[in-house]
């Protein structure tokens, strides 16, 4: 393992992921303390802004207007939304921040949709206290352009897979170049992950592998919200569900087998966005034996396109493009492309976003910061609900830019008050030593599983509806039972080579995702937002206005109970 | 497998499409100067690729087929009606 050459890099600021909101965070850091260095460091392309989720996103960023009163938006949140699990303190914030936070982005580059008297252009769908307006897809890349011109400085093609630890705080990051094996050790003041939420590989276009959940839960740090972790958006294709036919507003479109129109029966009233019920139906309808159930396509890509592509013709030349090319593909998979009802399966969400952070997005673990879709649930921002879009669409590249802000900000202030006070980052570099042997590990092995396989049989295990979605008591031990599993074929992970040696921690990621999710829906003995017990079908405010909590200790999962101060927020159950 | 056909005629050698990729499925060939796709089998398919190459000089064409999904939808007994044959 010696021979995998090495390289140290020393930074005051590293941040892990450099999608929108691993950039939002570095350059208010930057420009907060401009003095301090600030690395970004990718296994993607995030120097020219093709990392992270947004540039394949709808480019919808959901504010309170100026028609809308931002208390409005924090009651219709905690009621409607979150079902009382927020921090209500953060959501008032995140309510009054929102329009300020669009025209900062915008004052650093990212387009935004204005009228012609430059107000920003927005869109209200509903009767909801919120309106959504659009950037451009190339947002990324214009944030990265501003950032190189601030001195932000960058690493490409380098995926990190472990933190380094010194006396109970974070100093750093290790890990190796998908080209050329480069084994790299950053010692950092402070370090913020930016990394993304867990898919499980099911939502291919917008994957995010959970490394950054893994390497933080593995460095101590707590886990809270896990149980909301997968969630159904819409539905898909049944004929290829693979081909990403993803049929978005489907279920204000939903027939079953006789012909009878399901919506009205399940979902009445208007909905701010996926949402439980409309699962319930299709799964009810299912098992009394109504299926298939199918979606009318004509109708619900009509209202799709008016709901979300809103932006006149040219005012958005590159989502245009992308959007167009990829509904051209998807709809060419289509056995009769013409059909009005398409037969459907459930599109399967993970959004497993966990990491717990306060309310300056600062983990349990001193000098780790958490950002974006990582610590969406974690933060408690919006409740009872999986990352975004969760159930209000654009929710997910607001959040990304107001916990960019926050958590660099506050990493700013912690680096240069830790400079100031003479600290310099120092490693254990046993630590490093034995990090380095086990990441390699899979290089080494002459017989072997491909990481393919682990993830596959992880797919199969939490995709499954009634597992993950509609979830009872025993279907969960069962589906807990053979995640664990899972957990003994781990040492026999073979890679090839360096880019497949990263779909080995994503398999170990997902592996200890799923048992989270597993093991805090089988603790929460109740109903609530997009926690769905068959066999506890209520909301139990008695005893269940907690947060459930994970953490490592002794090389084992724990799981406690945090009760939310609610007697300090303005809105009770 | 899906296939990326990338033209080396109308290829203009800008390295936007290894940028873009953000799978790790188009490479870089120093030798060739040229973009190489090395891991097709990892691609999803996004067209970022397609859409932003200022040549044209890229076309992915989708194998849907080849991608494997999870098998079981739900472990109810009536939902094999709902199941993709």
């Amino acid at each position: 393992m010696s021979r995998i050459p090495e390289k140290e890099i020393q930074t005051d600021i590293l941040v892990i992921g450099g999608g929108i909101a691993g950039l939002t965070a570095a350059i208010t850091a930057k420009e907060k303390v401009p003095e301090i260095d600030v690395l970004v460091v990718d296994k993607a392309t995030a120097s020219a802004g093709w990392a992270g989720k947004a540039p394949r996103t709808a480019g919808h960023l959901t504010f309170v207007t100026p028609e809308d009163n931002p208390e409005d938006f924090v009651r219709y949140v905690v009621y409607n939304i979150g079902c009382f699990l927020n921090d209500q303190i953060l959501l008032r914030e995140y309510a009054y921040a929102t329009r300020y936070l669009i025209e900062q982005v915008n004052s650093w580059g990212v387009n935004i949709l204005r009228r012609p008297d430059g107000k920003i252009q927005y869109n209200k769908i509903g009767p909801f206290p919120w309106g959504t307006t659009l950037a451009d897809l190339d947002m990324c890349a214009r944030l990265a352009s501003y950032a190189g011109k601030i001195n932000i400085k960058f690493i490409d093609k380098v995926f990190i897979t472990d933190l380094l630890k010194k006396d109970e705080q974070v100093v750093g990051a290790v890990g190796f170049s998908l080209l050329d094996g480069i084994f790299y050790v950053f010692k950092s003041v402070a370090t913020i992950l930016a990394c993304g939420d867990q898919n499980y590989g099911l939502m291919p276009l917008w994957n995010g592998n959970g490394s950054g959940i893994l390497a933080a839960y593995k460095a101590g740090a707590e886990m809270r919200n896990a149980e909301f972790g997968n969630y159904g958006g819409g539905f898909l294709n049944a004929d290829i569900p693979q081909s990403g036919d993803w049929l978005v507003t489907g279920q204000d479109f939903l027939y079953n087998a006789v012909g009878e129109y399901l919506t009205p029966k399940y979902r009445p009233g208007p909905r701010p966005d996926s949402d439980p019920e409309s699962y319930l139906a299709w799964y009810r309808e299912v098992l009394s034996g109504n299926g298939p159930i199918y979606v009318d396509v004509l109708t619900s890509t009509l209202d799709n396109q008016r709901k979300f592509f809103f932006a006149p013709p040219g005012a958005r030349p590159l989502a245009d493009k992308f959007w167009k090319n990829l509904i051209m593909k998807t709809i060419s998979v289509r056995k009769d492309p013409s059909a009005k009802l398409i037969r459907v399966v459930h599109a399967f969400q993970g959004e497993l976003s966990c990491v717990k952070v306060d309310q300056n997005y600062s983990t349990t673990v001193p000098g780790l910061f958490a950002v974006g879709d990582i610590s969406f649930s974690g933060s408690a921002l919006y409740g009872a609900v999986p990352s975004p879009p969760g159930r209000i669409k654009g929710s997910g590249l607001m959040h990304a830019i107001f916990s960019g802000v926050k958590g660099g900000s506050a990493a700013a202030i912690y680096a240069k008050a830790l400079k100031v006070t003479g600290v310099k980052p120092e490693i254990n570099y046993s630590q490093v030593k034995e990090l380095k042997e086990k990441i390699f590990e899979p290089l080494n092995l002459e017989k072997g599983i491909p990481p393919t396989e682990i993830i596959y049989r992880v797919q199969e295990v939490i995709y499954p509806l009634d597992y993950s979605i509609i979830k009872r008591e025993d279907r969960l031990k069962e589906a807990l039972e053979k995640t664990l599993a899972i957990y003994e074929e781990l040492d026999r992970i073979k890679a090839k080579d360096y880019h497949e040696l990263t779909k080995c921690i994503f398999a170990k990621s997902m592996v200890t995702c799923a048992e989270m999710f597993y093991r805090a829906s089988l603790m929460r003995r109740e109903s609530r937002g997009f926690h769905y017990r068959e066999d506890y079908p209520e909301r139990d405010d008695k005893n269940w206005l907690k947060w459930i909590i994970i953490k490592k200790e002794d090389e084992r999962m724990r799981l406690y109970t945090e009760p939310v101060p609610i007697e300090k927020y303005p809105y009770k159950p | 497998m899906h296939s990326i056909r990338i033209d080396p005629a109308k290829c203009t050698s800008c390295q936007m499409c290894v940028k873009v990729c953000w799978e790790d499925v188009i490479r870089w060939d120093e030798g060739a100067g040229k973009p190489i796709a090395m891991y097709p089998e990892d691609c999803v398919v996004c067209g970022l690729c397609e859409v932003l190459c200022p040549a044209g000089a890229i076309e992915v064409i989708p194998d849907w087929q080849s991608k494997r999904w999870p098998r079981e939808l739900s472990r109810a007994p009536n939902a094999a009606t709902i199941i993709p044959s």
